[in-house]
């Protein structure tokens, strides 16, 4: 299923799908629906000393914890107001090393997200592709730390 | 040398023989229908062999000896030198019934019965003397398949019988023991950990409940005194006469007779709210009694969850015994591979060690072992000479120091030359002539990548792991290796790793406002600096006369510290056979924790080894000192990398999608590359026009002009012809490659690609490019 949304996502033919629609500034990013795990608060953050900057944070959830990204730093957005935000969860599989693995990540939301079912006439730029998303984000090793 | 517990090894050899034994009982009869599954063959052959190492290992000597035989025959068919027909089927059948029954004597205690082996031997040199013929007329085989092993068929069951072995008797092999997938007890141990946490909130939220009772109580104390003097004041006795009342209010003296009905009101009700108060008190008492109990009841299940916990992870601890038995074989064919005398030696081989560090010791371990064969103990003649016994001896021992497993590889061989070290030091520029440091910093220099005496070079070669990998391997189960040699006269490797992974002991500190845990294995002591030692941007602090080096947490952060210079602590911890210095503001404490393993779109922060989650709920992360240190203690690991020529090379990629174009410029920025960006084929033209560039990567599908047209025009191009084009792109299908190809694209590369295919491409055509 998410291997097919993502072939869509790629050749730019969705059909009807359903998205979490989250808001970062001005803009607003979808994620297909079959990403997001839960929608928790983003109340307790923890600081990550060295991490790059649109790694806002982390939040424990489980056990574990998980990285709280803010897009802002990211893409063009605008200022984002963080007063009343939402961590959306995703899963992600990706293979890292020849291992496939499956990991937590989450996208910081000013708002309470919504969900929408749009049909295949939406800009795809706003679709995050969660796979590619990690692969081209996630911190590199050896990382010592922005400078 | 000390000896194994013997009884406790067989517990786990009839627990590992059942695993192989279920492996030959399902193969075995696949074979017939599959003899040229080369794969199953293999698993049989390697099982076979397996076994037959396990029970040589408890000196089994039948079982053993008839497993050896059945690897023979195993290995006969795996190298085609035999097929698999029936006859083989059954004498394999039969072979393994037998080491069942011969199992199954043991599990009973019985010991084994040694005629069985005769017999079984006897019967195996019968059949393959049989086989033989049989292989040489293959035409044959089938029908005399039916014949053949008629014999057999009839006499197995019969011997079985004899010695009173069924098939049914081999469910009860294991014993005891009940096989659970280790992530399951993963899944457990997680499950304790978010129990725990539960439970220390509700200890703490018990306590705060408790505290509002007892304000309740105090509250409810002070408001019947209050009533009490209320009604001590109003209070006058209904026995004594009117007229002759004792006005303590003089108000009240203004009272009329009549006005008493109020005044008694007010009595009754001054009456009243003491029995409520009485009552109200009571309760509370009740309910403090209630806390008091509740705290101890939450206390209790908290230390059934530490006897749980313990008791869940020790499911997970195996005794390293096992590890070390794993050592025998290959240090056996390495010794004869160079011609040398090796005797291993093993204690503390029932020290106990958590599965997941066990499974991950095996190859530093394996590789100092095979140092020291291959490079520590000395030839036979080497040896008598230098007045050595002609065996050269590995002692591997094991103890446990608290919660951390002490492992340690000993060789009696020829040591290693720090004098050599130091020169081959100078020779790389590492450290000047004139001053040459103590010899346990240049035994330090072995943990050096890239760094190679000739002896070093010969330890690693071939085997693309050298000791700065097994330092990695140690340090990233937040372990430390030391090195300790006598030239001459041998080597000492002592590895220190924590006894569990699942439990770890922490001391948890703070920096800045924020929480960070050390594992306890890595802690030397914590040291109170003096104002001095405690100077901004000094490198280095003196700690028991020896310099080392020293880091402030806080400033390497760039968070502000809290505190006063002069009374900063310092964590001194361990790292390999260095010591160095954290310097923190606060030591919070020591507990039992989790750590889990770094979030993996976080995995480049290699200053942290993990994650804990406090019973609070608060996020802390391990840090792993080794790493932060890293710089200080490897001067030349880092420059490899950066250095791969690439300077000033110009580099352009064309991709709609801006997290490529981020994460690949990234990935060549840090390589040095010049990088330009372009989002299609026409803005990349653009570029082109006035900038020169080496190499360009390009995407396929772009709007305005996607990357077949943009590779065309480029090729079709006199002035840019010549720059290498690499396609990166989703489609992986073959016509897309091809397509891309033709049209004069150097290289095709899959989204998501690994770092190391680019890495390869580029420096395939960007060295093509410095050849033209």
């Amino acid at each position: 299923m998410k291997d097919e949304i993502e072939n869509q996502i790629d050749e730019g033919t969705i059909e009807e799908s359903t998205y979490c629609v989250f808001k970062v500034g001005e803009k607003d990013f979808l994620l297909p629906v079959e990403w997001v795990r839960e929608v928790i608060d983003v109340s307790p953050l923890f600081p990550v000393p060295l991490a790059p900057e649109y790694i806002y944070g982390v939040v424990p959830l489980r056990g574990r914890i998980v990285p709280a990204i803010d897009l802002s730093k990211i893409y063009p957005t605008g200022k984002p107001v963080y007063n009343d935000a939402r961590l959306v969860v995703v899963d992600v599989e990706v293979g890292l090393m020849r291992e496939a693995i499956n990991e937590n990540i989450g996208f910081i939301s000013e708002t309470l997200p919504y969900f929408v079912t749009f049909g295949s006439d939406i800009p795809a730029d706003d679709i995050i592709n969660v796979k590619s998303f990690f692969q081209a984000f996630r911190v590199k090793e050896p990382y010592y730390g922005r400078v | 040398m000390a000896e194994f517990d013997r009884s406790e090894l067989l517990k786990y050899f009839i627990s590992e023989a059942e695993d192989h034994i279920n492996t030959l009982d399902k193969g075995i009869p696949e074979l017939e229908s599959a003899p040229d599954n080369g794969t199953l063959i293999e698993d049989l052959y390697r099982t076979a062999h397996t076994l037959k190492g396990a029970a040589a290992l408890l000196k089994l000597k039948a079982t053993s000896n008839i497993a050896h035989r059945m690897e023979d025959i195993l290995e006969n068919l795996k190298d085609g030198r035999s097929r698999p027909g029936s006859a083989v089927v059954e004498l394999l059948s039969y072979i393994l019934d037998n080491i069942k029954g011969l199992i199954q004597d043991i599990v009973e205690g019985r010991g084994e019965n040694a005629e069985v082996e005769q017999q079984v031997i006897q019967r195996i040199d019968e059949v393959m003397a049989g086989e033989k013929v049989e292989a040489a007329t293959p035409d044959e085989v089938i029908k005399e398949v039916p014949a053949a092993p008629e014999p057999g068929v009839s006499a197995a069951p019969e011997k079985r019988d004899a010695v009173g072995r069924r098939k049914e008797d081999f469910e009860f092999f294991s014993g005891n023991f009940v096989k659970v997938d280790v992530q399951k007890v993963e899944e457990m141990l997680n499950l304790i950990g978010e129990i725990t946490i539960k439970k220390n909130y509700l200890l703490q939220r018990s306590k705060e409940t408790g505290e509002i009772s007892d304000e309740i109580f105090f509250a409810g104390r002070k408001l019947l005194k209050e009533v009490s003097n209320f009604a001590e004041r109003y209070a006058y006795s209904m026995s004594s006469v009117p007229g002759s009342l004792k006005y303590i209010d003089p108000l009240l003296s203004e009272f009329g007779e009549l006005e008493f009905d109020r005044y008694d009101d007010l009595n009754l009700f001054s009456r009243k709210l003491q029995e409520m108060t009485n009552d109200i008190t009571e309760a509370l008492k009740g309910l403090s009694v209630f806390f008091d109990s509740f705290g101890d009841d939450v206390k209790t299940i908290g230390n059934m969850i530490k006897l749980l916990r313990s008791d869940i992870s020790e499911a997970r601890m195996i005794e390293i015994g096992r590890l070390f038995q794993r050592f025998f074989r290959p240090i056996n064919d390495m010794a004869k591979q160079y011609d040398k005398k090796v005797e291993l030696l093993i204690s503390g081989g029932d020290t106990k060690i958590d599965k997941v560090i066990f499974e991950r010791l095996f190859d530093p371990l394996m590789h100092i072992l095979r140092n020291a064969v291959s490079h520590g103990i000395e030839r036979a003649d080497e040896r008598l000479q230098k007045g050595k016994k002609e065996e050269g001896l590995i002692f591997f021992s094991a103890r446990k120091e608290g919660n951390t497993v002490v492992i340690e590889v000993n060789d009696n061989g020829r040591g290693i030359d720090t004098d050599r070290l130091f020169e081959e030091a100078v020779k790389k520029g590492l450290l000047g002539p004139d001053n040459k440091p103590p010899k346990e910093d240049l035994l330090s220099l072995i943990f050096v990548p890239g760094f190679t005496t000739t002896e070093i070079a010969d330890m690693a070669s071939g085997r693309g792991m050298g000791m700065s990998a097994v330092r990695r391997l140690v340090s990233a189960i937040n372990g430390v290796v030391e090195v300790d040699t006598d030239l001459g006269w041998g080597t000492t490797f002592r590895i220190r790793v924590p006894s569990s992974l699942a439990i770890t002991n922490v001391i948890v500190f703070s920096s800045g406002n924020i929480e960070f845990v050390l594992p306890a294995s890595l802690i030397e002591e914590i040291i109170q600096l003096d104002a001095t030692d405690a100077e901004e941007g000094t490198a280095t602090i003196n700690y028991r006369e020896k310099e080392i080096y020293v880091k402030n947490l806080s400033e390497m952060f760039g968070i502000v510290s809290k505190v006063d210079k002069p009374s900063r602590l310092a964590i001194i911890c361990n790292i390999t056979d260095k010591k160095v210095a954290l310097i923190v503001d606060e030591i919070i404490g020591q507990e039992e924790t989790v750590i889990k393993p770094l979030n993996r779109f976080l995995g480049g922060l290699h200053i942290y080894s993990g994650t804990t989650i406090s019973g609070d709920g608060r996020a802390r992360f391990v840090i792993n000192p080794m790493r932060i240190f890293e710089e200080q203690i490897l001067p030349v690991a880092i420059r490899p990398m950066a250095d791969e020529g690439y300077e000033g090379r110009r580099i352009l990629i064309v991709d709609d999608s801006l997290s490529v174009r981020k994460y690949v410029s990234a990935f060549l920025e840090a390589r040095s590359f010049k990088v330009f960006n372009a989002s299609n084929g026409v803005e990349a033209l653009n570029i082109l026009e006035d900038t020169p560039v080496d190499l360009i990567i390009t995407d396929l599908e772009m709007p305005v002009m996607h990357g077949y047209e943009l590779i065309n025009r480029i090729k079709g191009s006199e002035r840019l012809r010549e720059i290498p084009i690499i396609v990166l792109t989703s489609r992986s299908a073959e016509k897309h490659r091809e397509k891309a190809l033709e049209s004069g694209a150097e290289d095709y590369l899959v989204k998501p690609f690994d770092e190391k295919s680019l890495s390869e491409i580029l420096r395939k055509h960007l060295s093509a490019v410095d050849l033209a």
